[in-house]
């Protein structure tokens, strides 16, 4: 062993020098680092680990202790929330004003004891923007909203956590809406804070894909107010796997001032679950109102084509009815005018004909006067002749006769008288004829004896 | 696995294919009459789908596993 400048010195001694040291330097530094442990004691005092990652590999190059006492950290905690609209917690950026202490027994300590919130704010945003950056340059940040959503989506995959009063109050009042519209809902429990809220909603994400044919929507709903860890949402890998999601993704995380990554990426971004709920009913209004705008319009469309062809049909049979009495006028018309002609026609020939008949009758009458004239005058000649050649041919014969009856005189006269003839004579000339006697002609008869005179009946 | 998917987009398209018909007149009274009843079917469709439970896919929405 070399030999010993100095003498040594106790532990307790070296780490009072190293306090002194460093309390000599180091006055109160403002410092930004990322709280990467935070534990909360009983007595309120609050003991950190601060990190800081090297930026590429996320390696951790640095850590050291930190320590808020308990009544600085409740005012640190107000302040920062308030300001900054999330937790204080583990997980996040921060710059907060520091002094080094160093305690013989506990070693080095950065005590807190301010903050700047709005370096957190701007470190979230900025990491929030790179995500952005990125899904944008792979072309997916808008993929989820071409996603179509059903007229009626009622078939639900809700990712939520299953104690949340924010998925009672949606289930509640899809469940019992007032329009009594039917909802299907399944719930897909995860974590919906803090770190593990990443590959809980990834795995329910996948399950549901599982199953997508069954939904028609998927839901992630958190209850909470403005305070509630928006980091979670702010994650690359959940924003990506929401992006490709086949079922339109609806969010109602519960944050009224800042929309996640997961919000932007999301096929509709809604601040509540109650809004969710809300937006689905009234989708199923809206349907329910196209429907029924529908139905009456093809009822009234309808009524009025077939009270429009009812007007057509009787117009029609007007039209029919006037043109068929037209018709029936006008032949009505033609068929008296055609009787009348025919009627006058027939009168006319009828006339005509008797006239003729009338003619012929006359014609025929004097005809026949006029045979029957020239036949009696034939006749009257005729007997005429008749008669004076009979009288020729008597008188002959008379004169032969009286020279027979001279000659039978002679020879036996008065036998043929005596037999009972006689001779009639009229008019001095023997009457052989009773055709040559008219009534009141008066006759001579020569008996065998004597003779008479007698007039013709 | 069986898909439970709402038809109700597609009955409500044939809806309107069918109001289309009529608003512009396509239709003759036969035909007119036959898509009417058309219509008023889909249209039941249609509301049992808003209205109507459908036991079946609660049934099946019931008996998935849970992880």
């Amino acid at each position: 062993m070399n030999h010993i400048e100095n003498s040594p010195v106790s532990l307790v001694e070296l780490n009072g020098q190293i306090r002194k040291a460093i309390k000599s330097s180091f006055g109160a530094i403002w410092l930004i680092t990322e709280i990467s442990e935070m534990t909360v004691n009983y007595s309120g005092h609050c003991y950190l680990e601060f990190i800081q990652k090297e930026n590429e590999s996320e390696k951790i190059i640095a850590r050291a202790r930190g320590t808020i006492w308990n009544q600085n950290f409740r005012i640190i905690k107000q302040y920062f929330e308030t300001s900054a609209g999330r937790p204080f917690s583990k997980g996040i950026k921060v710059m907060v004003k520091v002094t080094v202490e160093f305690h013989e027994v506990y070693g080095l300590s950065l005590n807190v004891t301010d903050i700047e919130p709005t370096y957190t704010l701007g470190e979230i945003a900025l990491r929030k923007q790179r995500i952005i950056e990125k899904l944008k340059a792979e072309g997916i940040i808008d993929k989820n909203k071409t996603v179509e959503l059903p007229i009626i989506p009622n078939k639900i995959a809700v990712i939520s956590s299953i104690t949340a009063a924010g998925f009672e109050d949606f289930t509640d009042q899809l469940i019992n809406n007032t329009s009594g519209y039917r909802f299907y809902l399944k719930l897909f429990p995860a974590v919906m804070q803090g770190n593990e809220t990443e590959n809980s909603i990834i795995n329910q994400l996948k399950r549901i894909y599982t199953y997508h044919n069954l939904f028609d929507v998927v839901v992630i709903i958190r209850g909470g107010g403005s305070q509630a860890d928006l980091d979670c949402f702010n994650n690359y890998n959940l924003a990506s796997a929401v992006a490709h999601f086949p079922l339109p993704v609806l969010t109602g995380i519960g944050h009224e001032q800042d929309d996640s990554v997961v919000d932007i990426v999301a096929h509709t971004r809604l601040k509540t679950p109650t809004a969710v709920a809300e937006y689905l009913i009234d989708r199923l209004n809206n349907a329910e109102n196209d429907l029924n705008e529908v139905e009456e319009k093809i009822i009234s469309n309808s009524q009025e084509i077939i009270s429009l062809k009812k007007t057509l049909i009787k117009e029609m049979v007007y039209k029919l009815n006037n043109n068929l009495q037209k018709q029936i006028s006008a032949e009505n018309k033609s068929i008296s005018f055609i009787t009348s002609v025919y009627y006058s026609l027939l009168k006319n020939n009828f006339y005509r004909i008797r006239l003729s008949l009338g003619k012929a009758g006359i014609l025929l009458s004097q005809k026949t006067r006029g045979v029957i004239a020239r036949k009696r005058n034939e006749l009257y000649f005729f007997n005429k002749q008749l008669v004076s050649d009979s009288k020729y041919s008597l008188d002959k014969a008379g004169s032969t006769l009286i020279l027979n009856e001279q000659k039978l005189e002679l020879s036996d006269p008065a036998n043929i008288l005596k037999k009972g003839f006689s001779l009639t004579f009229f008019q001095g000339e023997l009457v052989t004829d009773s055709e040559q006697l008219s009534a009141g002609d008066e006759i001579e008869t020569i008996f065998t004896k004597g003779k008479s005179k007698s007039i013709i009946k | 696995m069986a898909t439970i998917k709402s038809s109700y987009s597609e009955a409500f398209n044939e809806l309107q294919t069918i109001l289309d018909k009529i608003e512009n007149n396509k239709l003759d009274v036969d035909e007119l009459a036959e898509n009417v009843k058309k219509a008023a079917e889909l249209i039941k469709f249609c509301k049992n789908k808003l209205f109507e439970t459908e036991s079946e896919i609660e049934k099946i929405l019931e008996d998935l596993k849970d992880e």
